[in-house]
């Protein structure tokens, strides 16, 4: 073995738990294979560098080695924190298809914070909006701030709608960025941190997971730049799209219920689709949601049959650009 | 005046056309479940009517999604199997497009489901997702029940628990079992089915 200085050496902690053809078309024998490869070029690493640092002792002239067995400790020091910082990132069948990072825009001291969630996919790999559509979680986060400091919950922007034999998602693919505003508190905060939790899919899902960090030390100008981007593909208030929902009749057939709302105004024609947010007292058929000729129509089941009113809550999609628009649905008995 | 009417009925007339020829699924809760046969991870046929005058649960399955290893590695799924194991009749439903990556042969599937000590009567196969289709099976898991006369029940979600976090979940399909067997009116018939797409071939 060649003894190499070990500031070169990198720790890729691989997946212990088979997961038998998450991502990969491999056998299980040839995943095995794989793992131990890196399990065993892990401690071949470790082993070079205790062998180096033993070298190095060996050679020092003085022969007391106190300042080098301090340095030994830091060696290991430094060890265990590129493990802490690896085992973050997402190395589900050792690739990562999905990287997570921070991004802060810089306000004067004392102001609320505008940070995003940027991730980064490997191509036709998807992530989810909030409403996922018929299958699919979306990205969750918990963040760890100092006492005092509150985040608010995730906005997502606008997504794209991924339909695949008749069922719907509604997600981002290459690059997104979730946005939140985190206000500050009055201990001083050195570094963001926050665990986050997605689900990330292609022809198959993975559940991935990572511990991101960012010093306040490295906010920086490019970032905030992204920042104003990723504002600009957030949905847009209602007031900007000019758009009236008639009052929405509704027929039912069995269990299933069928909305048809007339959408007038200068801007209804350019309205192309309706993405529903969630909702925990109706689901949608997302299949069956068009508009034609200015007709939205959508099936829909509930959830709590007691609902005598729903409040409809998504985007009206106009040129790729969202906007937020609610209305109310009665349910009479027919 | 007449306009009004016209309307309702040009639309009742375009919804049963669009019903007809659309694909909309013919299984419909409170109604009876069409027949149909599958052969299952045994390698024998099994029939719908094979179990007239018995409760049927359906629960669609692909042991490479990540949301029924959850259910099955918490126990979700296994409790439900086993504490209905004498009263109804569990088959798990395997939509799987057989030239997706996801696809698994019958041996590899009944070691995969052991090791998770799942209990129920059989998998069936339904390569061409026929049987899929027709329930508008969307999600794996997503769960059917069946009652005594053929008719459907409780269709959607095994629970309403989709990250497997919450420590007050609602097994839905527990209560709709217990509601059944206990002679009571399912309360919650349909709910939100989570989890991945259901692999069907194109």
């Amino acid at each position: 073995m060649t003894l190499k200085p070990p500031l070169g050496f990198t720790v890729n902690w691989p997946v212990m738990v088979y997961r038998p053809t998450l991502c990969s078309r491999q056998t299980k024998e040839e995943w095995f294979k794989e793992r131990d490869l890196k399990l065993k070029n892990l401690n071949d690493g470790f082993v070079n560098a205790r062998a180096y640092m033993g070298g190095v002792i060996g050679r020092n002239p003085n022969g007391s080695g106190g300042v080098l067995l301090n340095m030994n400790h830091a060696w290991k020091a430094a060890f265990l924190l590129l493990i802490s910082m690896s085992a973050g990132a997402q190395t589900v069948d050792g690739t990562s298809v999905a990287t997570p990072e921070l991004l802060v825009a810089r306000g004067e001291r004392g102001d609320p914070i505008t940070v995003g969630i940027r991730f980064a996919l490997e191509p036709d790999w998807y992530l989810y909006w909030k409403n996922t559509g018929d299958s699919g979680l979306p990205v969750e986060v918990r963040w760890e701030l100092p006492e005092g400091w509150t985040a608010s919950p995730l906005r997502f922007p606008v997504p794209q709608k991924f339909v695949h034999d008749n069922l719907v998602s509604y997600g981002y693919k290459k690059e997104v960025i979730f946005l939140s505003t985190i206000t500050p508190g009055r201990v001083p905060l050195t570094t963001l941190k926050a665990e986050l939790d997605w689900l990330v899919c292609k022809e198959s899902c993975i559940r991935g997971s990572a511990r991101v960090a960012l010093p306040v030390s490295r906010w920086d100008k490019n970032m905030q730049e992204a920042l104003v981007r990723s504002l600009a593909l957030l949905p847009r208030p209602s007031k900007d799209l000019q758009v009236v929902v008639g009052n929405p009749r509704v027929q039912k057939s069995g269990v299933t219920w069928e909305a048809i709302l007339e959408l007038t105004g200068p801007d209804a024609p350019r309205v192309t689709d309706f993405y529903p947010e969630p909702s925990d007292r109706f689901f949608v058929d997302y299949s069956s949601i068009e508009i034609e000729n200015g007709i939205l129509r959508f099936r829909f089941e509930l959830q709590k049959t007691d609902s005598r009113t729903l409040n409809v809550s998504g985007l009206f999609i106009a040129n790729s650009k969202g906007y937020e628009h609610i209305f109310p649905i009665h349910l009479s008995s027919l | 005046m007449l306009k009004k009417p016209l309307t309702v009925i040009v639309t009742v007339v375009a919804m049963a056309v669009f019903a007809a020829f659309s694909g909309v699924p013919e299984v419909e809760i409170g109604k009876p479940v069409p027949e149909f046969s599958l052969k299952g991870i045994d390698g024998k046929t099994y029939s719908l009517a094979d179990f007239k005058g018995r409760v049927v649960v359906l629960e669609w399955t692909n042991p490479n999604c990540p949301f029924v290893q959850r259910v099955y590695e918490q126990g979700v799924m296994t409790t439900v199997q086993k504490k209905y194991a004498d009263n109804v009749v569990w088959l798990t439903v395997n939509s799987t497009d057989p030239d997706h990556q996801d696809f698994e042969s019958p041996e590899s599937l009944a070691r995969t489901y052991k090791d998770w000590s799942a209990t129920f009567a059989t998998m069936l196969m339904d390569p061409e997702g026929k049987v899929g289709k027709m329930f508008d099976a969307k999600t794996t898991p997503h769960m059917f029940i069946i009652d005594k006369d053929s008719k459907l029940v409780y269709a959607g979600g095994i629970d309403d628990d989709p990250r497997g976090s919450k420590s007050d979940k609602m097994n839905y399909v527990d209560q709709a079992l217990s509601e059944l067997l206990g002679g009571k009116a399912v309360r919650i018939s349909t709910s939100r089915p989570y989890g991945c797409s259901v692999k069907y071939s194109s």
